[in-house]
């Protein structure tokens, strides 16, 4: 315990005394007149850009976690925590176990009270907490305590006592795997097709793909989830049902989430092509009389590439949050259904914490491609204006 | 070239013939009177594509209306009345479902009720997206706001506030119309209103609108005569788009039991419990195929159309 404290104190002082020396550096408070290294680090604008993009992230992500959990409180929680419980009890004994689990959610206090210790609970630093309890005539006990950073407490509904983390832990991963093969298909063919469309502009290749975008956007998802799903397993006669052990059951869901993704990329890279081959440069690199292909492969392509570059990390990282229909037809125990299960079932504490994190994720996706545009494009730069 | 110097040189006056003039004629004007919405329409019209997906928009529509008058079967007929599966025939012309249901007939109430969800919930969201989005953009004032909303909805599963909005509904005894028209309008909006407000802060300060600004033109006629017609295309553009994003909306809504339940029947309903899991839909694939045809050729119409009109109503491809 003391270890963890300690190490947590000087984590926190490193962090702290960055923030300090990033603001008093890029305000010229300090070092006004050097020109090392730390100066060139500490004054960059992109740092103190980051923090303050950081700073307003959290406080969105404060506002989320807020109106999720008085979304959440609308049900009755006697209902929704003790309905069809302790069974084997009678009914006075019940009675008191609910009322006495209610009191160890907390759910018994005013919500405001709650709202309180939720917030506690979810801030990072140390705290004790109870691992696994179990149900006596007499009330709940500890078998076990831990002090831990985050405490995003138990399931509830699904698998009683079981921590969060365990979860995530257990569902995220069929979601990355999945994602990353969907995201691998939707790069490989959906770039060089946006790439040739723009080249081809207006000849039959162009007005295929536009045809498969304005298919893609338009047929409602399921329909289209589930013909292709008729197709896969009927004709190319792959597995219906997703299964952790074998791989070849993972190839559907990710040629499911690949061939939508790919009229996206592919709108986008042809919408900025086109754009570029307009440009002046581009003009003028005519004008000296340098091939078609030179054009774009040395100058355009490059360009291009600058919204590619932002887009993957963030790509990545959504992999982690899955999809929901793909992952409830194809029966994936992955990150997606974890969310339908959790609210079909009521389980709060779980659903809480989905949000959470998937709050966190789009904020860190989002902060994680501005700063590679940043590195990527020469053009991007944060210095101030003033 | 040469001879055409030749001619112009000679300055012969016999190349030239006095035709006369009329009064009358110099007050006819050569060309006629430019119209936006006509050009906006010949445009349109001369888009063979968009003109076919205009009539099938027409087909649905007239079997939408007239489809249940020709041959009904009511879904709560008992079982035992048709067999299941049963492929396209003279009795069902589309066939039957897994429940012994008449596909024909369930398709066309779907539709109808689908319908009427997307073109509520489009009008809806339209207006409330044309007004907070043109607010939003010219007074920078509520921007933090709006911006909170906007990071909230992006950060919060929406599937999630689809699920606990319908819960507090169910449990207040709201119509199911109503309360899928609120949960598919109450953030639906904010796509409209945020590309808008984007579109609207780049035209902004242009020396047009500064210079009506410093005429002492009023904030609301700038916005409607100023930023609103400069932007017809991307409003077009997002109305159009909109009936087939409700109608796939109110797919995934029933794909999660959150759309209206048997016996009133939306193409949600139909499509999820035509593939839902007692259903051996993989096997007879027309159980799903037909309802989802009837639904891509419904959003693929509306989608298309509302690219043409986009492509049309753009003001960079007139004159």
């Amino acid at each position: 315990m003391a270890s963890l404290i300690a190490v947590y104190t000087i984590v926190v002082a490193i962090i702290l005394a960055f923030i300090l020396c990033a603001y008093l550096t890029s305000h010229n408070y300090i070092m006004k007149y050097t020109d090392n290294w730390f100066k060139r680090f500490f004054a960059h604008p992109m740092l103190m850009y980051s923090i303050k993009r950081i700073g307003s992230a959290l406080i969105s992500v404060l506002l989320t976690v807020v109106v999720t959990f008085f979304l959440l409180r609308i049900d009755d929680p006697r209902t929704v925590y003790c309905a069809g419980r302790w069974i084997k009890f009678s009914k006075e004994q019940q009675e008191f176990l609910c009322t006495l689990k209610l009191h160890k959610l907390g759910l018994d206090q005013n919500i405001f009270v709650q709202l309180l210790r939720y917030i506690y609970d979810v801030l990072p630093f140390p705290k004790e907490v109870c691992l696994r309890e179990t149900a006596t005539v007499n009330g709940f006990i500890c078998n076990e305590t831990s002090y831990t950073l985050i405490n995003l407490g138990v399931s509830t509904a699904i698998s009683d006592q079981k921590p969060i983390i365990e979860f995530f832990t257990e569902t995220m991963p069929w979601s990355l795997w999945i994602g990353l093969g969907g995201l691998a298909i939707e790069l490989f063919i959906g770039y060089p097709m946006g790439v040739l469309m723009a080249k081809y502009k207006n000849k039959w290749f162009d007005k295929l793909g536009n045809a498969y975008i304005i298919l893609v956007g338009s047929i409602p998802g399921l329909v289209y989830y589930y013909i292709l799903q008729a197709l896969l397993t009927q004709v190319f006669k792959l597995p219906l049902v997703w299964d952790s052990n074998s791989v070849i059951s993972w190839i559907p869901e990710m040629i499911t989430l690949g061939l939508g993704g790919i009229a996206g990329i592919a709108l986008w890279v042809r919408r900025y092509m086109v754009d570029e081959f307009g440009a002046d440069y581009v003009k003028f690199a005519r004008s000296k009389g340098i091939s078609e292909n030179v054009i774009l492969f040395k100058h355009v392509l490059r360009n291009a590439a600058v919204p590619l570059v932002r887009s993957i990390p963030a790509g990545v990282l959504y992999c982690l949050l899955g999809s929901y229909f793909i992952e409830s037809i194809y029966a994936v125990e992955g990150f997606g259904s974890l969310l339908i299960d959790a609210i079909g079932k009521n389980d709060y504490p779980l659903t809480q914490a989905i949000v959470l994190v998937s709050a966190l994720i789009s904020i860190v996706a989002n902060l994680i491609g501005d700063i590679t545009t940043v590195i990527a494009d020469p053009r991007v730069s944060f210095t101030a204006k003033n | 070239m040469v001879e055409l110097e030749k001619v112009i040189k000679t300055d012969d006056e016999s190349l030239f013939e006095i035709i006369g003039g009329s009064d009358e004629e110099i007050e006819k004007l050569q060309t006629a009177p430019y119209s936006y919405w006509r050009e906006v329409f010949s445009t349109l019209f001369k888009n063979k594509v968009a003109l076919i997906c205009f009539g099938l928009l027409f087909v649905i529509l007239f079997f939408t209306i007239f489809g249940p008058m020709m041959k009904y079967y009511r879904p709560t007929l008992p079982t035992s009345e048709m067999d299941a599966y049963e492929f396209i025939s003279k009795d069902h012309w589309f066939g039957t479902t897994a429940d012994h249901k008449d596909l024909w007939s369930l398709i066309w109430r779907g539709s109808q009720l689908s319908l009427q969800i997307a073109v509520t919930v489009s009008v809806i969201n339209a207006i409330l997206g044309l007004v907070i989005g043109s607010l939003w953009g010219f007074f920078p004032k509520i921007d933090p706001i709006l911006i909170e909303i906007r990071n909230f909805i992006n950060n919060v599963p929406g599937l999630l506030l689809n699920m606990m909005f319908m819960k507090i509904f169910t449990v207040n005894h709201i119509p199911t119309f109503l309360s899928l028209v609120i949960v598919m309008t109450i953030f639906g909006w904010l796509g409209l209103a945020s590309t808008l407000r984007n579109n609207i802060i780049i035209i902004r300060n242009r020396d047009f609108n500064i210079a009506s600004k410093t005429l002492g033109s009023s904030p609301r006629a700038i916005i409607t005569h100023n930023l609103l017609p400069f932007l017809v295309s991307i409003i077009v553009t997002i109305l159009a788009t909109s009936i087939p994003g409700v109608i796939d909306g109110e797919v995934s809504l029933a794909f999660f039991n959150l759309s209206f339940s048997y016996p009133i029947i939306t193409l949600g309903n139909v499509i999820t419990s035509s593939t839902s899991g007692n259903s051996d839909w993989i096997s007879h694939p027309h159980v799903m195929l037909i309802p989802s045809a009837v639904t891509i050729i419904m959003t693929v119409s509306f989608y298309y159309i509302g690219f043409s009109l986009a492509d049309a109503t753009d003001p960079r491809t007139h004159r």
